[in-house]
């Protein structure tokens, strides 16, 4: 680990040329600017001169306004606001749990497609044991098991959720990689590394994983929006967050009743998910690109 | 590809029109968003089996009018004191059938099939789900001749029309008692009733033809019924705008706006419904391990938390501004029928005395705007006024409700923490640890119903021999309510046969209610159709259904 920690000078180089290349991805840096307004209006959100939970039934159904930007609910609250307050809870268990689960499907991945053999068998049996669980089973017995606490702090709690989703969704990115490494740990520059006398760390972490980026980062992006989706969900089955908490995935899930009476409801979470994901997606494309190693030694 | 493209879009268009039902010359096309599974009224396991079932297969001896009366139907008369049907003792009832009277295939239709349907309701492994309260209290049957059923039963029994006004099975198209649930009866019944089913087309629609042996001469006046079965509430009101379908069961938007969209072409009916919403409270401690009644609850033990929990709703605005006028006032659990109480609210809306309460009962403003205990009756000092409020998930006006009332309780320094669960966890049993029925709960809102027989609910409700413990676990008072007063009350509206003695017992029971307040009555739901203005001979009905009284329907 120590050769790591003091990067010689031409590791230093290659993050400032990974950083350079990033940018150069225009629409990646565009990405970055827009996740980081939505992270802000998230973080900022008591900035709004209206809260998202107080209500004035008398004035339901407005439409977006001068007053109330993206109109109101059925219980007249303020949409805006409620979209602001939603992305604090959306933002977060679509960003972490992402995280979460792709640190999770990497680490198994990479150690069973690293070291093959026994390791592999153990590993991907793991794998496929977690595959095979059906969803909603599995979620109705955590359910039935959060029930009996008493505590809300641990059945209404945001990191059970994201731990939740992470731990339903790590098995896809791990059978990813594991595939990636498969290939990978056969190429001349693996070989080449370990001749040298390069440790398991050192060829995995520095040698295989940049390749593997891009596809990584591709699974984490549609995993991110079907997880904002997911949160939502799992308060339909009692535990997560509960109403009158505002979530994007749950103001979603109960505009799809007004759709004709008043379709801007359903519009505004859409369309912050649908943005959210373009951006994790620009910012994956980018990363890739400023990844990629054939792209770094051909470039400049 | 244009041709091509052309003759896709006809065909789709004939096949969706197909699709649609409309039926054509004297038929009428009725709306369900979702298809029944049976139409034995006895297997429902949904509401949706009623609303098709009630036009073929449920035409008994008796039914419920749009007053709540019970009327004669196959039966000449109603049994009574008065004419000798109903013993002196009230132990035998004696049913005569109308003259000449024939099943749908034209067999004859006789006291013998009244026999038979007692044999199957009476039998525990019929499978029945729902229909056979007093059966099991039938000990003998007798038929002297074809149109006359003696029943001889074990204790008075107050439900004895109620429990025929369902239907009759027919002994020689059906099957084994025991078997019921395989019947191929129960999609294809040979039945007394005005219709009788053409083709069933799975998902798609189910027709009916007239019976050509219905009892009333001349009736039905139309050749047939189709239901057709659409999920989609966008294009339900479409089809009502087309003209392709008459009846619209629950249209999904408001009055106002459906009258408005569908003006001149077909309007919403709205009649009380039977479900009636409010707030169960907890009297008894929650997670304490213990499902009786013995530790008082902390916060909720106090009767003054529950008045100024009552007094803190803003129940017009509820109703009115919130449901949008979707439901009427309901006060107690007697809100209709022939034992409605009219009751005025002991504690409505009124903040100042909710806070006034509170701060009597030991409960002061804490520095985040929720009251903490300081001197309460039951709760350690500091101890904050938060409580939650059980509900099931996916249905709207329940979730608006809570979110309604979490923001009327914040007003008043209450906490309310909003915790759904998926119906069969809320309405789950005892072994299941449903929390209503272990006693861990708070708060819990639901609506009940009665049917035109209440005394098996409400007991079950209201008894103090109720409460669900390990050694009781089907009881229903989850409120844990000792009140020996309605403990006396229940008890003797279920042995009166006496209308008026069991309806001022009940009120008893409703006015306990809200002196105690062992819950709170929010709102009476309102059942809606949408009605084609071509058809006439249409008849709302409480105690029935979307197709009840279609014998009389007929197009303008």
């Amino acid at each position: 680990m120590s050769e790591l920690a003091a990067a010689p000078p031409h590791e230093q180089n290659m993050a400032w040329l990974i950083t350079r290349r990033f940018f150069k991805h225009k629409l990646a840096g565009i990405a970055i600017a827009v996740l980081a307004v939505l992270v802000l209006a998230a973080v900022f959100a008591n900035l709004s001169p209206y809260s998202p939970t107080d209500q004035e039934p008398t004035n339901s159904f407005e439409k977006p306004n001068s007053t109330h930007w993206f109109g109101t609910d059925e219980l007249g609250r303020d949409v805006f606001s409620r979209i602001l307050y939603g992305g604090r809870v959306s933002l977060t268990v679509g960003l972490f749990s992402t995280f979460l689960s792709i640190a999770l499907g990497v680490l198994v991945g990479a150690l069973s497609g690293y070291f093959g053999g026994w390791v592999d068998s153990v590993l991907m049996r793991i794998t496929d044991a977690f595959l095979t669980f059906p969803t909603i089973f599995v979620l109705i017995l955590l359910g039935a098991f959060l029930r009996e606490q008493q505590a809300p702090w641990l059945k209404n709690s945001i990191v059970v959720v994201i731990v939740i989703i992470a731990a339903l969704s790590w098995m896809w990115p791990a059978r990813l990689v594991r595939g990636l490494f498969l290939v990978l740990r056969e190429k001349e520059f693996v070989t080449a590394s370990r001749a040298l006398g390069g440790s398991h760390t050192r060829l995995i972490i520095q040698h295989i994983l940049p390749n593997c980026i891009g596809p990584i980062l591709v699974s984490g992006t549609l995993q991110m929006a079907s997880a904002i989706i997911t949160e939502s969900g799992l308060s339909y089955l009692g535990f997560g967050v509960q109403p009158p908490t505002p979530t994007w995935g749950s103001i979603l899930a109960t505009a799809q009743n007004q759709v004709f009476r008043a379709p801007w409801i359903g519009f505004f979470p859409g369309f912050m998910i649908f943005i959210t994901v373009m951006a994790i997606n620009y910012i994956g494309d980018g990363l890739r690109d400023a990844f990629d190693p054939y792209v770094i030694h051909t470039s400049d | 590809m244009k041709i091509k493209l052309l003759t896709l879009f006809v065909v789709l268009g004939l096949i969706l029109s197909a699709c649609g039902g409309g039926g054509g010359g004297n038929t009428v096309t009725l709306i369900l968003p979702e298809e029944p599974t049976t139409l034995n009224f006895f297997l429902a396991d949904a509401a949706i089996v009623r609303q098709v079932a009630d036009a073929t297969s449920m035409t008994g001896l008796a039914t419920i009018n749009e007053n709540g009366e019970f009327t004669a139907v196959l039966a000449q008369e109603l049994p009574t004191l008065e004419n000798g049907g109903l013993s002196d003792d009230y132990l035998t009832v004696t049913w005569k059938l109308r003259e000449g009277l024939k099943w749908s295939d034209g067999e004859p239709l006789t006291s013998d099939d009244v026999r038979f349907t007692v044999e199957v309701l009476s039998n525990p492994d019929s499978g029945a789900l729902v229909g056979t309260s007093g059966f099991d209290l039938i000990t003998n049957v007798e038929t002297p001749d074809d149109l006359t059923t003696v029943l001889t039963y074990s204790e008075p029994y107050p439900g004895y029309l109620d429990q025929f006004s369902y239907g009759l099975f027919p002994r020689h198209a059906t099957g084994e008692p025991a078997d019921m649930a395989n019947w191929d009866w129960n999609r294809n019944p040979v039945t007394a009733g005005p219709f009788i089913v053409d083709t069933w087309a799975s998902g798609e629609s189910i027709s009916f033809t007239r019976n050509p042996n219905y009892y009333e001469a001349g009736k039905p006046y139309l050749d047939g019924l189709v239901f057709a079965i659409v999920p989609e509430p966008a294009a339900q009101s479409a089809m009502m705008l087309n003209g392709e379908a008459q009846v619209h069961l629950w249209p999904g938007e408001f009055k106002a706006d459906y009258d408005e969209f569908l003006k001149g072409k077909a309007q919403q009916y709205l009649i009380p419904g039977i479900w009636n919403m409010a707030i169960d409270f907890n009297l008894s401690a929650p997670f304490d391990g213990d499902p009786t009644a013995a530790t008082p609850h902390p916060i909720l033990g106090d009767l003054r938390v529950r008045q100024a929990i009552a007094s803190a709703i803003n129940y017009q605005a509820l109703q009115q501004d919130v449901l949008k006028g979707s439901v009427s006032d309901s006060t107690n659990p007697f809100a209709y029928g022939w034992y409605k109480c009219d009751l005025p609210r002991k504690f409505g809306y009124d903040v100042e005395k909710a806070n006034q309460l509170l701060e009597e009962a030991g409960w002061v403003m804490g520095d985040d705007g929720i009251r903490v205990a300081k001197g309460a009756k039951y709760a350690k000092d500091g101890t904050r006024l938060s409580l939650e409020l059980q509900g099931y998930t996916a249905f709207d006006p329940l979730q608006l409700t809570e979110e309604f009332i979490v923001e009327n309780l914040k007003a008043i320094g209450v906490e309310a923490r909003i915790q759904n669960y998926d119906f069969s966890i809320i309405f789950g049993s005892y072994a299941d640890n449903s929390p209503r029925a272990i006693g861990d709960y708070d708060m819990l809102i639901f609506d009940r119903g009665f049917t035109t027989e209440p005394q098996g609910y409400n007991f079950d409700a209201y008894h103090s021999s109720r409460i669900p413990t390990e050694a009781n676990p089907t009881g229903g008072n989850y409120f844990r309510w000792v009140n020996p007063k309605v403990d006396a009350a229940l008890e003797l509206a279920g042995s009166s046969f006496d209308t008026q003695v069991r309806k001022d017992a009940y009120c008893e029971v409703g006015q306990a209610v809200l002196d105690d307040m062992p819950q709170v009555y929010l709102y009476l739901f309102q059942d809606n159709y949408g009605i084609a203005d071509s058809l006439t001979g249409y008849t709302l009905n409480t105690w029935g259904s979307m197709s009840w009284g279609s014998q009389n329907w007929k197009f303008k």
